[in-house]
Parts: C-alpha cells; structure tokens; sequence
C-alpha cells in the first residue's frame, strides 16, 4: 500500500499532467502523503540549514533554531493553500481544500528529492563548484513551480492563462492576510495592553 | 567545616584579585573589535593613553586650536589659532618656533593655516590658507617659495584657492586638499603648476531624487539641492606613494580611498567589511556612521583613520581586515574634545586635539604590539614568524578572528592542509578555506584512489559473476520446464 504510494507521487512529478488527473479524479491523492511530504521538506530545510558546507552555508550556526525554521516552510504552505482557497472559491474554481492541499503536498517532492543528497554533497565541493549547488537548488525550484502550476490547472479545471493569473493573485492574497494577521494581533495586543493596565490601576488604588 | 572553606575561598580569591589588579590596569581595561558578524565584542585595549603635551610642558605657551600635526625627522604642530609652526625632537625636547619668515626682504606671516606636510628632505610645505597659497620652507624656516592659486581652463570661474591639507609625493608632485573642491585634490607638478583634479568622489544619486528632479520645473530645481560630489577631508601617503584619502561623508561605505596616480581608488577590502569605522550605530540626529577627519599609514601599510564623531581611532591592515579600536571623547585625561589629527611616531600614535589644545600620546599594550608584530611580518613575507606572533594574539584574545587566518595561512605554505582547513573555519574565510579544502581533497583522493578503483573493480567482477549464474541457472530451469513438457 505504502509503496504503491510512494510510486503514484513519483508518477505525479515525472508525469504531471497524468498524474494530478488520477489524484484528483480517480481518488488516488492522500491527505496524509501530502502532509508528510510537508514534514519532510521541513526536515530536510533543517537539515540543509544546519549541515551543508562551509562554502555554501551562511547561517550562524550557533543562533539556529530548528522550530524558527518552521516558518520558511509551514507557514508559506499554509498561507498559500488558504489564500488560494480564498480566491479560488471566487474564481469558479472546482477544487476542493483537500485537493489544493493534495495538489500543492505533491509539488514539494522535488524539493525533497534534491535537497537531502544536495547537503551531503555540499560538503565536499570547493568555493568554485559551488555554482553546481545553486544550479540544483534552482532546478529544484522551477520543478516546484511548474508541478504547482499543472496542480493548480488541474484542481480547479482552469486554462493555463487563468491558471497564472490565479497564482499571482494568490500571492497577493497572502500578503493581505499577512497583512489583517499582524493588524489583528496588534489590536488584541494593544487591548490586552489597556486591560491589563486598568487591572493594575484598580488594584494599586483599592 | 563548610564556613572554613567558604573563607578559606574568598581570602583566595582576594589575594588572587589582588595579584591581578595591576596586570588589568596595564591592559587599560578593555575596547571592542567587530566580529565576522559585524558585532561589537569586547576585546583587550591594544593602545592606551601614555601621556599629554600642551603648549606649556613645551614651553611655548598654550596652543590655540591647533590644526595639524606631522611627524617626520622631528614632530612639527601647526598652530593655527597662533599662527605658528610647533617643532620639537622626537624625544619632544629641542623645542622651536616659526611664527614668521622672510620672503623678498619682508617678514610674512601665516593666517589661519590648517595643513602642514614635511618630506624626507625636511622641506616643510604649510596650506596657508587664509592666504590662499601654500609656503615652503627649508629645514630650518627659511622661505623657499609659495604656490598660488592654480590658474587653467578647467577652473571654474570664482574659483577661490583655500589650500586646508597637503602632501608631497617623492617625485615632488604637490596634492592639496582645497576647501569647497568637489574635483578632487588638486595637483601641482614639481614646479608648483597646476596639472589637473585627481581621484574625485562620485556623486551619488539617488533614485528618487532623481524623479523628483524630472518632475519639478526649472525654478524648483534651482532651489533645489544640487547633487555634488563630497569633498575630501584629509590625505596622506604611503611608502610606496600611493595617496590614501578620507572622505566626511555620512553613511559612506568607502569612507576611506588609496588613489593610484590615475586616481582610481585600489584600497584592498578584503576584511569582512569594508574599512568605514563603526558598523554599529544609531540613527538619530546626533548618531550617524563614523566621520573620518585624518588618515596616518606606516611603512608597512597599516593605517589608522581617526574618527571625529565619537572619538575613536580605526586602525586597519594593508588587506583591510580591522585590527584594533580605540580612544573616545570625554572629559578625562587621555579622552578628546575634538580631536583633528593622527600621527604615528614609531609605533606609538599620537592625536591632536583642536579644542583642548593638547596632543594625547598612546602607546602599544603587549596586545597592540604583538598584533602589529604579526602584520609587519606577513607583510614582509616572515609567514611563520607571522603566526607565531598571532598565537601570542590568541593568547591574549581567544576571539580575535584574523588571528586565525593568519595562522592558517602559515599552515596552508607548510602543506598541513587539513589544520590550516581548522584555522581557516575559525577565522570564517571561505575563500582560504575553500583553497585549503581542495589540496586536502586531491591529497586524499591521491592515497585512496588505489583502494577505491580495486574496490570497485571488485565489485564490478562481482556483479559480472553474479548475473552469468544466473543466467545459467535461468537457463537450465528453462531447459528443464521444456525437458518435462
């Protein structure tokens, strides 16, 4: 079961087109592959920021916080599945939540599949090679893009035009609800501020 | 018991402390260094305030602003606010005054002069500036000549000649730093005509004042700021003639300049920033990034550029790399109000202070002269004497990190590459690191290849084998199925 698994999102990455119709219409995506895709990348962003080379690693090593990591990749993930949702339910897309979280979980293979050996590699190329390593990185980023492409096309049975056009505007979409987010919470943070301060007020009068 | 052993503790650590105390003084308690991260860290001092000299331990009554110091056979300060030249021995005894000179059978006096330069010769030049000119002397203050207010084409008209700072180079090519110049320094050949503007800084524009710029009309333009180049604050030379440069310019990152004679600017800054004073500060009115007012190079290309905002003094290696800060302003002694001036006198520094008219001397601590030990050595090729003089650094400041490239460097010419790789990790150079890394690959790959290629061989026969048995097995099972049928 599990290796069929496995096999159907190797299939999804080498074989788009095929492989998102068969996740989203023959029922063959899992939600829980999608997630641990998800965890993975996680894992493996951690490990690359803590253990590539010296050539290619400019982190602070000693100031890296594996949790603070998270948010480079769980919380664009989030975001974009959202703010994609958001738009899409809008823009008579025919894709459910599950389907664009499918859809965008799947994409991520490649990023996985390239950056585990990439870290290991790292560590034994010189300065010079280091262009090597930012060609990878870079492959492995366009191979994302075009696979959340056709699976976005795919989930909301969108032409390519729209398709762009949907992804920009997601983007955008995130940046707003970045935007109400941080609002929301300096207003909670701003009332608690004043609640807080009354409190002290009674209880110093009293 | 445990009370015995609590006292027994502390009358050791008093006595201890009591030991300690005066070695901590001598080190002058502690400044600060930028680390790779661009963070200010404390660090031992490497220079300390010696002694003061005013007016009156020289004998000549008290200075009044001065403006200019220049050590060279003897020290020679430049009363401004008197009008006078300062000189003494270098031991600061011997002391004379120049107040006036003699020119066509008259007495001629300065006015308000800022800049002085003395050359290997003794000829003294002084940027008489309120005079518009610049005088030379001899050695002994006879008038030689002066050079007037440069005349040619490429002078705008108005033009109005006030010579604050000067230099002469060995072939006697005069570079004065002129007030309200935005070409650059002016240059006189040797026989004070002028040639041409050297080494101008860039305007810098920026984008939206550009736009800004389109939009508006030609009346509000001339209101406008004009985008002008900034002008140079000070200059000096170096031993092998090259002139280094430093700029008042807020936020500028190539603060200071070493000109070539083209006047392009070839300062190395290969240190982990470029050579701009403090990276750390604020941004307020009265914050802002450091504002050089001198420069002072040695004979092995170390350069201390003298910092009038807060008072410090920054000293860099030929490479760029930061080797030490120190001084600040304050109301103490060996503190400055506004200090103008930098000199080296061996491997002590002096500073000249406008405001308290006094010259603070500082001298080397162990630390400061086992730092410029190391970078003399490298500089003159004595790699291995070099390290050991960097180790001693680490052994006073364990985090001093270009103490480690050096090292390193010496370990990489010894072909102990994977130490010099150790090194080269903690001083965060990748570029080293990365050369070292490479010889210590090949060096390892040349000792396995042998084992790695039969290993492969190995497996590759194995292989080989593997698939003929199974081929011959798949084909007697094949010949037994048909056998049977």
């Amino acid at each position: 079961m599990s290796m069929e698994l496995l096999k159907q999102s190797f299939y999804v990455i080498f074989h788009p087109f095929n492989g998102f119709w068969e996740l989203k219409n023959e029922n063959k995506g899992r939600l829980t592959l999608a997630l641990s895709l998800l965890f993975l990348l996680a894992i493996s962003n951690i490990l690359n920021r803590q253990l590539a080379g010296f050539h290619v690693n400019f982190n602070r090593l000693s100031d890296l916080n594996s949790i603070e990591e998270l948010q480079f990749v769980i919380l664009p993930f989030v975001l974009w599945c959202v703010a994609n949702w958001s738009l899409t339910t809008l823009m008579d897309g025919e894709g459910k939540f599950r389907d664009i979280v499918i859809a965008t979980g799947y994409s991520l293979l490649p990023f996985i599949l390239i950056y585990i050996p990439l870290t290991i590699i790292s560590n034994f190329i010189t300065l010079k090679e280091a262009t090597f390593y930012y060609l990878m990185q870079n492959i492995a980023f366009i191979w994302f893009i075009f696979l959340l492409f056709v699976g976005t096309m795919n989930a909301h049975q969108y032409t390519a035009g729209k398709t762009v056009v949907t992804m920009l505007l997601t983007l955008v979409v995130m940046g707003i609800i970045v935007f109400l987010g941080l609002l929301f919470f300096s207003l909670v943070q701003q009332i608690t501020n004043f609640i807080t301060t009354i409190y002290y007020e009674l209880i110093f009068r009293v | 018991m445990n009370q015995k052993v609590c006292l027994l503790m502390l009358a050791l650590i008093i006595a201890l402390s009591g030991l300690e105390a005066p070695a901590a003084q001598a080190a002058g308690a502690q400044d600060y260094m930028y680390s790779y991260w661009g963070e200010s860290v404390p660090g031992p001092s490497a220079y300390v305030p010696s002694r003061t000299i005013d007016g009156r331990t020289l004998g000549v009554g008290p200075l009044s602003g001065p403006s200019d110091l220049v050590a060279a056979d003897r020290i020679y300060i430049l009363d401004a606010g008197n009008n006078r030249i300062v000189m003494a021995n270098r031991d600061w005894s011997g002391v004379k005054v120049i107040d006036s000179f003699v020119r066509d059978g008259k007495p001629d006096h300065f006015r308000n002069p800022q800049g002085i330069f003395v050359t290997g010769q003794g000829m003294i030049y002084v940027a008489d500036t309120e005079n518009h000119r610049v005088v030379q002397l001899d050695k002994d203050g006879s008038f030689v000549r002066t050079i007037e207010t440069p005349v040619s084409d490429v002078l705008r008209k108005g033009f109005e000649f006030f010579p604050v700072k000067v230099a002469v180079d060995k072939a006697n090519r005069m570079y004065v730093v002129g007030r309200g110049v935005f070409d650059g320094l002016i240059e006189f050949d040797a026989d004070g005509k002028f040639t041409k503007f050297t080494g101008a800084n860039r305007v810098k524009v920026d984008v939206l004042d550009y736009f800004w710029k389109s939009l508006s009309t030609k009346a509000q333009r001339e209101r406008l700021e004009q985008f002008i180049p900034v002008e140079f604050s000070n200059l000096d030379l170096d031993a092998e003639g090259f002139i280094y440069t430093t700029t008042s310019e807020r936020g500028s990152l190539t603060p200071i300049k070493r000109l070539n004679p083209s006047g392009i600017d070839i300062l190395r800054r290969e240190g982990y920033y470029s050579p701009q004073g403090d990276l750390e500060y604020t941004y307020t009115s009265n914050g802002g990034s450091s504002i050089f007012m001198d420069i002072d190079v040695n004979e092995y290309g170390v350069y201390s550029a003298l910092d009038i905002k807060r008072g410090r003094i920054f000293t860099y290696s030929d490479d760029g790399d930061l080797l030490y800060i120190f001084g600040k302003l304050g109301k103490q002694e060996g503190t400055f109000k506004v200090p103008v001036a930098i000199e080296r006198l061996g491997e002590d520094i002096m500073v000249l202070d406008r405001d308290l008219n006094e010259i603070t001397l500082f001298e080397p601590t162990l630390f400061g002269q086992r730092v410029n030990a190391a970078v003399q050595l490298y500089y003159e090729g004595r790699e291995q004497e070099s390290a050991q003089a960097w180790e001693d650094v680490l052994r006073l400041n364990a985090n001093y990190e270009i103490a480690y490239i050096g090292i390193g460097k010496s370990l990489l010419r010894q072909e102990k590459n994977e130490e010099a790789m150790h090194y080269f990790k903690l001083g965060m150079t990748r570029s080293y690191h990365s050369k070292a890394f490479e010889r210590h690959r090949k060096d390892v790959l040349r000792d396995h290849f042998g084992s790695v290629l039969s290993g492969i061989s190995v497996l590759v026969l194995l292989i080989v084998f593997y698939r003929i048995v199974k081929r011959r097995r798949k084909a007697r099972l094949d010949a037994h199925v048909h056998g049977t049928s």
